[in-house]
Parts: C-alpha cells; sequence; structure tokens
C-alpha cells in the first residue's frame, strides 16, 4: 500500500494526473516524491505537498482534504486508489480499468470519458458525472460509477456504455444527449432528463416530469431492470425489489430509441 | 556575426543543385558569398540542407480559422504546449492551433514562409492581428475576390478598368499579397438561395457568370502586375464530377496564368458502381498538358479534422451530409465561410478514394515544379502531417502498406494501385519549397543562391522520411538558429509581405464611397488597414505592364 498524506490545505489547486497506480506501483517512495505535479503555474513534486509512506503497490490510499487536488486516478487501467477525504475535478477522468473509492465529495467531471474500471463515491459529486468534455460528441464509454450521494446536472451526458447508479438526486439534464448506456436515480431527477437522449436508459425510483418529447408506451416488469439493480445491490446501493416500471421512449426529437422508466407508483401525480 | 553550414549535401532546385556538398554561408539575415572567419560553424555531416519550406496555402489566420478553434473545444485538448525554452507562450495545438503553437509547429518542421490564402477583405484587420503573433516564419495573406458584389456590378456594366482600380484600392486596403476566388459567383448566390454548377451559369440580380468573373479577376491582376497569379478554388467543389468543371475553368482561361488550389478536392467523377471514383489522371493530365497552370494537391490524410473554407454552400452540403456541427458566416457584400467538422475514415469508400486521389496527383503530374505540397489544412488535414505525406510519396513499400489498410473497395478501383514512382529529395525540395517560391514570386525565398533570404531546413538523412522531414536537425530563420532537434530554441518573427499596386483608385473614389455609404455596416475611412498592423512589413514589388 502506498499512503499519500496531504500536509497542508491546499488553496490553489494541483493538477495530480501522475498519480495512479499505473505510474507509481514500481517506484520507491523517494521517486514517487520526485513525480511532477503542477500547482497554480508552478511545476512541483508530489514531495512537496503530500507525505508518502508504505511500500511498492498498485494499492494507492490518499489521505487529508484533496477537494483542490485534480485529476487523481486519471487514465489509470489498474490497481486501487482510495481517497478518504474528499477529491477534485475530473477524478477518474478516460479511467480504464481498476477501481477508485472516495469516502468524501468531488468535484465536476466525475469519470468524465471513462473507458472502464469502477468508481465508488460517498459522498457527492459535482456537474458531468461520466460526461463528455466540451466539444466531444460521446462521454463515458465503459465502465461503472457509484454515486451514494447527490449528483449535479447533466449526469451521465452524451454517455455511450456503461452504467452509473445515483443513490441520492440529480441536478438537471440527467442522460443529455446519451448515446447509450444506462444510469439509475434512486433518489430524484431533475428537469428535463433525457434531453435529446437517442438510445440508452434511464431508470427513475420517482416522479419526476418529463419532456414532452417522451411518449409513455405500456408499463413492464423486466429481468434487465431487476439486474441492473442487483448489480448496484452488489456495490452497496440499496435499490428497492422487484417492482413495475412505466416506459417512456425518446427522446423524439432524435431517432427516439431511448427510454425512460419510471417506477409505478402515483402516477398522476406530477411533481413540480 | 555569419554562420556557415559546412559539409552538408546542399539540395538548391532553384540552381540545379542536387546533393552537392558545398558550404552556405549566412550573415544579416542574408545567404553570402562568405560570411567571414569569425563566423559561427555548424557541421552537417550526414545532413541535406535546403531553403526554408514555404507553404502556399494554409489556414491559419482570419475570422473562420477563428470560429475553427472556437467550435471545436474537445480539439484544443489534445495538445498542450507549455512555456519553456525556446517556446515564449503556451497554447494548444490541435488542428486549429492557437497563433503561437501555428508559428512553433511550423518552424519545427523546417518551414519558415506561409501564406494564409482566403482572407475576405473585412477580415484583413483581424488576419493581420492574427498573423503578427504568429512567430517563426514570414507570411502573407491573399485576398478572397470572387464574390464581391462590386465586381459583379462593374462586371455587369462591363466597366473593366474599375476593376483593375478596385482590386488595386482592396490589394491596399488589405495589405493582401494576391487574389483568391473561391466558388466564383456561388458562394454569394448561395445567399440568394441559388447553388452555382457550371462556369457559364447566369449570376441571379447580376448579369454575369464565373467565367466572366474568373477572366476579369485574372486580367485585373495581370494588368496590376501582382506576383502570384489568380489562385482559384474552382465552382462545384467536392461534388461527383467536380473535375469537369476543374477542367472547364481550366480550359476558360486560354493560357493565362492560374494556380488551381486544393486540386484533389476537385478530382471525383461520378463513375464506378458507387457513383464516385477518383478522375485525379485526367486532371493530371491536364496539368502537364498546360504550361499555364500549376497546383497545389489539398491532400487529405486520415483522421479527425475541421474544415475550413469560404465556400458556403459547401459547408452547409457537408454540415447536411455529416450531420456535424456548421458554422456559416455571411462576409457582407463580399463573400462568406463555413466551418464544419470532419473525420476522413479509412474504412469509408469516399475518404479513401480522396485519400488516394491527392495522391495521384501528385504522381501522375510530371513536373514537379507545378505541384506543390499542401493539405489545404485544416481541409484535407493538419499541416503537421506533411511528414507523413512525404514519406508516402517517397516510399512506395510504405505507400502500398497504406494502401492495404484503406476500404477495400475503393482500393480495387483506384489507379494509385499502379503507380510506381517515389519522389526524391530533389523533388520533394521543390514541391514543399522552391517551386512553390517561385510561383508566389518571393524571389529571395525557395532557394540558397547569395542574395536570399538565410531561412534554411537542415534535415538528418535517414531512411525513415517521415522521423526526418518531422525533426530537422536545425532550422535557420534570418540568419539564426531556431530549433534543433524538432525544436524550437529561439522565438523570432518574420516579416509579413504585402503588394501595393501603383494603380491607385481615383476613378472610383466617389462610387466606392456611396457603396460603403449604402451598403456596408463600415464606413469607408475605417475600412482600410493601415501599415501598423504588419509589425515588419515588407513590400512585394508588382510587375506592372504598361498598356491597360
Amino acid at each position: 500500500m502506498i499512503n499519500l498524506t496531504l500536509m497542508e490545505e491546499l488553496s490553489i489547486p494541483m493538477e495530480a494526473d501522475l498519480v495512479t497506480p499505473d505510474n507509481l506501483h514500481d517506484k520507491s517512495n523517494d521517486e514517487i516524491r520526485r513525480q511532477t505535479v503542477y500547482w497554480g503555474n508552478k511545476k512541483k513534486t508530489i514531495g512537496d505537498f503530500f507525505q508518502v509512506e508504505g511500500e511498492k503497490s498498485d494499492r494507492i490510499t490518499i489521505a487529508g482534504n484533496c477537494a483542490k487536488v485534480k485529476l487523481i486516478g486519471h487514465k489509470m487501467s489498474f490497481g486501487a486508489v482510495h481517497v478518504k477525504g474528499n477529491a477534485g475535478y475530473n477524478t477518474g477522468s478516460y479511467m480504464t480499468g481498476g477501481r477508485i473509492t472516495i469516502d468524501g465529495n468531488t468535484a465536476d467531471y466525475l469519470g468524465a470519458m471513462m473507458e472502464g474500471g469502477l468508481i465508488h463515491l460517498k459522498g457527492n459529486a459535482g456537474h458531468f458525472v461520466g460526461g463528455a468534455y466540451k466539444g466531444e460528441t460521446a462521454g463515458m464509454t465503459g465502465g461503472e460509477i457509484v454515486v451514494e450521494g447527490n449528483a449535479g446536472h447533466e449526469t451521465g451526458g452524451f454517455m455511450r456504455r456503461g452504467l452509473i447508479g445515483i443513490g441520492g438526486d440529480t441536478g438537471d439534464f440527467a442522460g443529455i444527449f446519451m448515446l447509450a448506456g444506462t444510469i439509475v436515480v434512486l433518489g430524484r431527477a431533475g428537469e428535463r432528463v433525457g434531453a435529446n437522449m437517442r438510445r440508452g436508459s434511464i431508470i427513475l425510483m420517482k416522479q419526476t416530469r418529463l419532456l414532452p418529447s417522451f411518449f409513455q408506451n405500456g408499463v413492464v416488469s423486466t429481468p434487465a431492470v431487476e439486474m441492473i439493480l442487483a448489480r448496484l445491490r452488489t456495490l452497496g446501493m440499496n435499490p428497492p425489489s422487484a417492482g413495475r416500471y412505466v416506459r417512456h421512449t425518446g427522446d423524439a426529437n432524435t431517432i427516439a430509441r431511448g427510454e425512460i422508466l419510471v417506477r409505478e407508483g402515483n402516477r398522476n401525480r406530477v411533481e413540480a | 556575426m555569419g554562420i556557415r553550414i559546412e559539409n552538408g549535401e546542399v539540395i538548391d532546385p532553384a540552381h540545379g543543385e542536387n546533393r552537392v556538398r558545398r558550404t552556405i554561408h549566412m550573415k544579416d539575415g542574408r545567404i553570402v558569398a562568405d560570411a567571414g572567419l569569425d563566423a559561427t560553424v555548424i557541421d552537417a555531416t550526414g545532413c541535406v540542407v535546403m531553403a526554408g519550406g514555404v507553404d502556399i496555402h494554409t489556414h491559419v489566420a482570419g475570422p473562420k480559422v477563428n470560429f475553427a478553434r472556437l467550435m471545436r473545444p474537445e480539439d484544443h485538448r489534445y495538445e498542450h504546449v507549455s512555456r519553456e525554452d525556446g517556446y515564449e507562450r503556451s497554447g494548444t495545438g490541435g488542428v486549429a492551433a492557437t497563433t503561437y503553437t501555428t508559428g512553433y509547429r511550423y518552424c519545427e518542421m523546417g518551414y519558415t514562409t506561409i501564406v494564409e490564402p482566403a482572407v475576405p477583405p473585412l477580415g484583413a484587420r483581424h488576419a493581420h492581428e492574427e498573423l503578427a503573433d504568429i512567430p517563426q516564419v514570414d507570411k502573407a495573406i491573399f485576398t478572397l475576390l470572387g464574390n464581391s458584389e462590386i465586381i459583379f456590378q462593374y462586371l455587369a456594366k462591363g466597366e473593366m478598368s474599375k476593376i483593375n482600380e478596385y482590386i488595386s484600392w482592396i490589394m491596399d486596403a488589405t495589405k493582401a499579397y494576391s487574389v483568391k476566388i473561391v466558388n466564383p459567383g456561388g458562394a454569394n448566390m448561395w445567399k440568394y438561395r441559388a447553388d452555382i454548377h457550371d462556369i457559364d451559369q447566369k449570376l441571379c440580380d447580376f448579369d454575369t457568370t464565373p467565367r466572366q468573373i474568373v477572366l476579369a479577376i485574372a486580367d485585373a491582376m495581370a494588368t496590376l502586375g501582382l506576383p502570384h497569379p489568380l489562385h482559384l478554388h474552382c465552382n462545384n467543389l467536392g461534388v461527383p464530377d467536380s473535375y469537369k468543371t476543374a477542367i472547364a475553368t481550366a480550359e476558360a482561361m486560354e493560357g493565362r496564368p492560374l494556380h488551381l488550389t486544393h486540386l484533389q478536392f476537385s478530382s471525383y467523377g461520378a463513375s464506378g458502381k458507387r457513383k464516385f471514383s477518383s478522375e485525379a489522371p485526367r486532371l493530371a493530365q491536364m496539368v502537364n498538358d498546360n504550361r499555364n497552370i500549376t497546383i497545389d494537391v489539398g491532400q487529405v490524410l486520415f483522421g479527425k479534422t475541421t474544415t475550413i473554407t469560404a465556400d458556403g454552400p459547401f459547408e452547409f452540403h457537408l454540415h447536411k451530409l455529416t450531420g456535424s456541427k456548421w458554422y456559416n458566416g455571411d462576409v457582407e457584400c463580399e463573400d462568406g465561410c463555413g466551418v464544419v467538422p470532419y473525420d476522413y475514415k479509412r474504412t469509408s469508400f469516399v475518404n479513401s478514394i480522396q485519400w488516394a486521389a491527392g495522391l495521384e496527383l501528385f504522381l501522375l503530374i510530371d513536373d514537379p515544379w507545378r505541384v506543390y505540397l499542401t493539405t489545404d489544412h485544416p481541409n484535407g488535414a493538419p499541416f503537421i502531417t506533411y511528414p507523413h505525406l512525404i514519406r508516402l510519396l517517397m516510399d512506395k513499400d510504405f505507400r502500398r502498406e497504406h494502401v492495404e489498410r484503406i476500404s477495400a473497395e475503393a482500393a480495387a478501383e483506384i489507379p494509385l494501385k499502379t503507380l510506381d514512382r517515389e519522389y526524391t529529395l530533389y523533388e520533394i525540395a521543390i514541391i514543399t519549397r522552391a517551386g512553390a517560391a517561385k510561383r508566389l514570386g518571393l524571389v529571395n525565398k525557395g532557394h540558397l543562391g547569395v542574395g536570399a533570404d538565410a531561412d534554411v531546413a537542415v534535415y538528418r538523412i535517414s531512411p525513415d522520411y517521415e522521423e526526418m522531414f518531422a525533426k530537422p536537425a536545425w532550422v535557420l530563420k534570418d540568419g539564426e538558429v531556431v530549433a534543433k532537434e524538432g525544436k524550437v530554441t529561439r522565438q523570432v518573427f518574420g516579416r509579413t509581405l504585402y503588394v501595393h499596386p501603383e494603380r491607385g483608385f481615383a476613378d472610383i473614389k466617389g462610387e466606392l464611397a456611396d457603396f460603403f455609404e449604402s451598403y456596408y455596416t463600415v464606413n469607408i475611412n475605417n475600412y482600410p488597414v493601415g501599415l501598423e498592423y504588419l509589425p515588419r512589413p515588407e513590400l512585394i514589388p508588382c510587375q506592372v505592364k504598361q498598356n491597360d
């Protein structure tokens, strides 16, 4: 286990894209201390900010409030990173494998452009979970993101494959421009879920007002949904047991192959 | 203090020198006969020494390039340039790079002169502001005039001498180097919901045709004595049977000098099962037969890029075809433009044909002095791919490997697979510098004779031509070493080249003021770009003919 402890809370953000098992697993503690990080516009080293302990390993533990540390686990492909506090922007972006666990909260772009692996966030996420960077036409293309708390706007925007589970609420535009993949929201989803989605599934446990370009076409009870919920259960979430879902197809502004499944309940009650 | 480059093999096609082992002397920014005893010596053993590269057609500055930058934030994330030794400004690379990065990237490849070929007159101020921030290279702009309503009006009335005066004025007002025409009449007519498909089609509301526009402007340019002839992007570009329009346009010129730009995009026919084919052999034959015509290729290379052109209707069709993002611009009475991101895919039949058509043009045109290496940056590919393109031309085995990787259906049809020609280093020196400089009328560039600008690139000879041309051992600009081993070591600024036709515009002064008053958003007094926008101007003289 490699233990990194942030010595002092940062006021200026740091870019720590080299803090990944891929880069650190075969390095001694001294070598790790010499790895480059960018702090504001200055080139610094990991040793300037972190106490480095432990032995060579593909498991990294990061302690301290890293809310200003960006790009933890950027492009990682194996191993495990455990952030004991908060993490900053772009955590797990472009990740292809391995596992990131975050005990606190994260800022925006958690798992952006992710291709594989697992991110387990126990706190709240910022905007664009599993999203696409500005201008990109596809966001997350694989892997799983589990957020036990709430997520911000545009969760799973431009998502192409993979699974995002949100234990709490999401902001507006969950699944905007979604190409495929699955988003499960156990709490309350914000406005305009699935705007301009082409394919993919958004599974909502609570009623919300949908866009007029989604049309209702039946009530389903499908093993596929139960399998997805079972998977979330193994990842430590607490989805409800089997139930029936009202299926909405859309977005009719595109090819309308997407679906929003809303758990059957008091269907007539529309939340403002 | 001077510099001597010793032991290198000099390739200087303008003087017929092919790998001649001689010393190049330079002092005070010029090639000289003897740099003196105190000169610094560069030992170029195992290297070829060429003049700095000259890119005759590359979209690097001006309003539409800026829209391409704005439109593709994702493009900028692939490559960051940090401020470090030599690289005094940070920036982002990608297809539409920032100004400083553009200069650095050209310098890293050994290019020292570039031409931004499509600036609408109203965008000239913006273009010069950007050029002022492009380091390492000399630069120039061409002004777009093929859709100017002022010219249409004079043409309809048959007032040719007024066209001469207008072009004389506009060259001075935009501090341009030459004139480019894009889709003559077509880009303008598209604003009137009409599309031009033939060079003899009448423009609605204006009693003229693309043929008349092209001829009138070509004649005016000859009268004014502009150093570079008409730079033409044909009507009907990018569609099947576009080659017919290109040939018709070339024939219409009746021996007048003409530069057909990115001809690859005009080299498509409609034969074959898919109704899309390469007609590059016919165009190459046309170029071989007509000595008044030069071309640059506008090679397509696979990958993501952003297409930028003043051909508004073409970009609209491309947007409809791909569903990609689209920007359309209307430049008042002067022109239009469009920007659409595009991904050239190896697996696509059409893209594979495009890729092959460009290479066929290179390989089938016999005279390297009349074909220049471009990718129509960034329309066919970004300019940083030039070394790869050079290797495709010089190495037939490498080319064959790539033919095997394109769409199999296209590979079965293309004439390219039968072509075994390989460019020599001497020919590469012609198509990348000597020929282009000669056609641009730049007497001090593209060669290493005494008196030339001391812009030199020294390439370490290697069987991997891509590596060789990507990382020159030394690059010198104005007699100073500015890059070593493909890394910029020193930031310098080049000159902006412009012309000043002596014709003046006394006869049309009043009419122009009225036209501006009626139709422009800009006051005519605020319109011309002053010399203060050119930090290092260099006036290139016009060769004026006496008879009008």
